[in-house]
């Protein structure tokens, strides 16, 4: 089947006329992303070298998804960063990924500015670059294993890590998504996932890999709920994939109804637990010729590796979270317990996947990457691994992993994943702080809220503290409520006691 | 006051985490920055519990302030004693 570039341009040799991004400023066919494509490609030709990364300043237009198209046909790795990350954050993404430009449309200029960062990363506009001279790819090989992308993740030391995924990780994703969910030519993606969240990846190349029509939904449409419903009922897309949060919040504000649903052959959630009292509401609303499937997976494995199509008529007897499905075929799980051993079947432990979609590791941090995969550097896939953290159990009978929890601090909220440790080192950078520590507290099955307890000198100087985590974290990593304490309470070890905490936000 | 207004400003200070003395009529969605889409999602789903009713998406988008909240509840006679 080719690399990348050879499947892609034949995708467009087959679809050239049809529509690939349907944006509400108006449709871009096959046979023009590409053109805008190869403009792009003779920027980055200029401006880049094979495997020195190059970073996106995504705002779901069709030249933005041609950019990450070209950067795949040149062999340069992308990164999609959010803009809405504070300056602070930026310049540890940037400098992870040693890259002194970044690319993004026009209207963002300002405000990347404003960042105080373009002394060191110059600014580039989207439009400008996709207007260049067409650019002949030559027979430019592209190595299977370079990075494809580079996908940000929170970290526990502070700093957000970079997952890089392969082109042969990416391979394999396509060859299994596009024949288990049937994607191809007049199918027709919702991209409700930001770029920068590894769900996109499912909607990115489901699509351009596929012939499939993508239907951008940026963050302003998201809120925008009337136009958000007419954009759905007009374009009609068939295949729905996000995280269960933004199916609940849009089916409790109305958006999503029977009427809106309805073209929808596939509803497709993952990224964090769909509690059953929520899913049969939803169930509720599709229509009867509509799969619901679970998916599971982690950043590090290429976006996902398990699926769950659920059997809607016996949805009722569901109990609690749905299963994770089978791993796909070529993903290997164990499940080991605390001191690496293997567990019999059937107990709790950690899931560690192995098998060719575990992704490269983490860019430029091999501490990092040596802590969470296993034989990373080994040219047989099968012996690579990844470590998830997340607890999990194995029915035998069926073979389908159950999520029971994690092992670590990492939470989901609102479907972003999210170290607890990296908001109590942003908390403890804070001049006035002494200590702090996080706890993310279960409102209802389905919603939490981020809790943070500071002591420092005065409580007066929460107000200041409060602005000042604004500035360090992304604002879906911002607690709700701060609570002030001469002192926390400690355990024995003489740590500080979260147990005590957590017993008197319930008390 | 009537009782059953007071309920409405008691859930929106739950949601919005203000004192309830800080909900007066005069507060809108858009000049509030406690109150979120998210909280917007709270104030509505608490309402339609607590006066077992259920909201359009067009009027869900007109409550974006404690008047406009108050009217469209009015109109559902959903405030009457």
């Amino acid at each position: 089947m080719g690399g990348l570039y050879t499947r892609f341009l034949r995708v467009v040799e087959e679809n050239g006329d049809k529509i690939a991004v349907a944006h509400e400023s108006g449709d871009t066919s096959y046979s023009k992303i590409f053109s805008i494509a190869l403009k792009i490609s003779g920027f980055l030709n200029c401006e880049c070298t094979i495997g020195h990364p190059v970073a996106l300043l995504h705002d779901k237009s069709a030249e933005s998804y041609a950019f990450m198209l070209a950067a795949i046909f040149q062999g340069i790795p992308y990164s999609c960063v959010d803009i809405k990350n504070p300056p602070k954050r930026l310049g540890s993404i940037f400098s992870t990924l040693s890259n002194d430009f970044v690319v993004g449309p026009e209207v963002w200029r300002e405000e990347f500015n404003n960042k105080g960062l373009n002394e060191t990363v110059k600014f580039f506009s989207i439009e400008e670059i996709s207007r260049g001279k067409n650019f002949e790819i030559s027979s430019r090989h592209v190595s299977e294993n370079t990075v494809a992308y580079i996908m940000f993740t929170s970290g526990s030391t502070g700093n957000p890590k970079g997952v890089a995924i392969s082109h042969k990780n990416l391979i394999r994703f396509i060859d299994w998504i596009s024949g288990d969910f049937q994607l191809g030519p007049n199918k027709r993606l919702l991209n409700v996932n930001p770029m920068y969240f590894d769900n996109s990846v499912f909607d990115f190349f489901g699509t351009f890999f596929t012939g499939a029509t993508l239907i951008p939904v940026d963050s302003d449409l998201l809120h925008d709920f009337k136009k958000l419903q007419l954009t759905i009922l007009e374009k009609k897309p068939t295949f729905w994939f996000s995280v269960p949060s933004t199916l609940i919040y849009l089916q409790r504000m109305k958006v999503l109804n029977e009427k809106s649903l309805e073209s929808f052959e596939y509803v497709m959630f993952g990224g964090e637990g769909y509690h059953e009292s929520e899913l049969k509401k939803l169930d509720q609303i599709l229509s009867t010729k509509c799969s619901l499937v679970n998916v599971y997976g982690p950043t590090e494995c290429t976006c996902i590796c398990s699926a769950k199509f659920l059997d809607r008529a016996k949805l009722y007897a569901l109990k609690g979270l749905p299963s994770l499905g089978r791993l796909l075929p070529g993903f290997d799980g164990k499940i080991v317990g605390m001191g690496g051993q293997e567990m019999i079947s059937g107990e709790v432990g950690e899931l560690v996947l192995f098998g060719p979609n575990i992704g490269v590791g983490y860019f430029n941090d091999s501490q990092r990457t040596e802590s969470s995969f296993i034989n990373a550097k080994s040219e047989t896939p099968e012996e690579r691994g990844y470590k998830t953290g997340d607890l999990v159990r194995l029915d035998p009978s069926s073979g389908e992993y159950y999520f029971i929890g994690r092992a670590d601090n990492q939470i989901k909220h609102m479907g972003y994943r999210i170290e607890l440790e990296e908001i109590e080192l942003a908390l403890c950078s804070c001049a006035s702080i002494v200590e702090a520590a996080v706890i993310y507290e279960k409102k209802s099955e389905t919603a939490g809220e981020i809790i943070s307890f500071v002591s420092s000198e005065a409580e007066k100087d929460l107000s200041l503290i409060r602005k000042q985590i604004e500035n360090i974290l992304p604002s879906y990593m911002l607690p709700r409520r701060f609570i002030w304490k001469h002192e926390l309470p400690k355990n024995s070890n003489g740590k500080i006691d979260r147990k005590k905490l957590r017993e008197e936000i319930q008390g | 006051m009537t009782d059953k207004e007071n309920q409405v400003k008691q859930i929106l200070s739950r949601a919005l985490r203000l004192e309830i003395t800080e909900i007066t009529d005069e507060i809108k969605m858009s000049e509030r920055p406690e109150w979120d889409s998210l909280s917007h999602m709270e104030v509505i789903v608490a309402l339609e519990e607590e006066f077992n009713t259920s909201f359009s998406l067009d009027e869900i988008v007109e409550m974006n302030s404690v008047s406009r909240i108050i009217g469209a509840l009015k109109e559902k006679n959903c405030l009457e004693d």
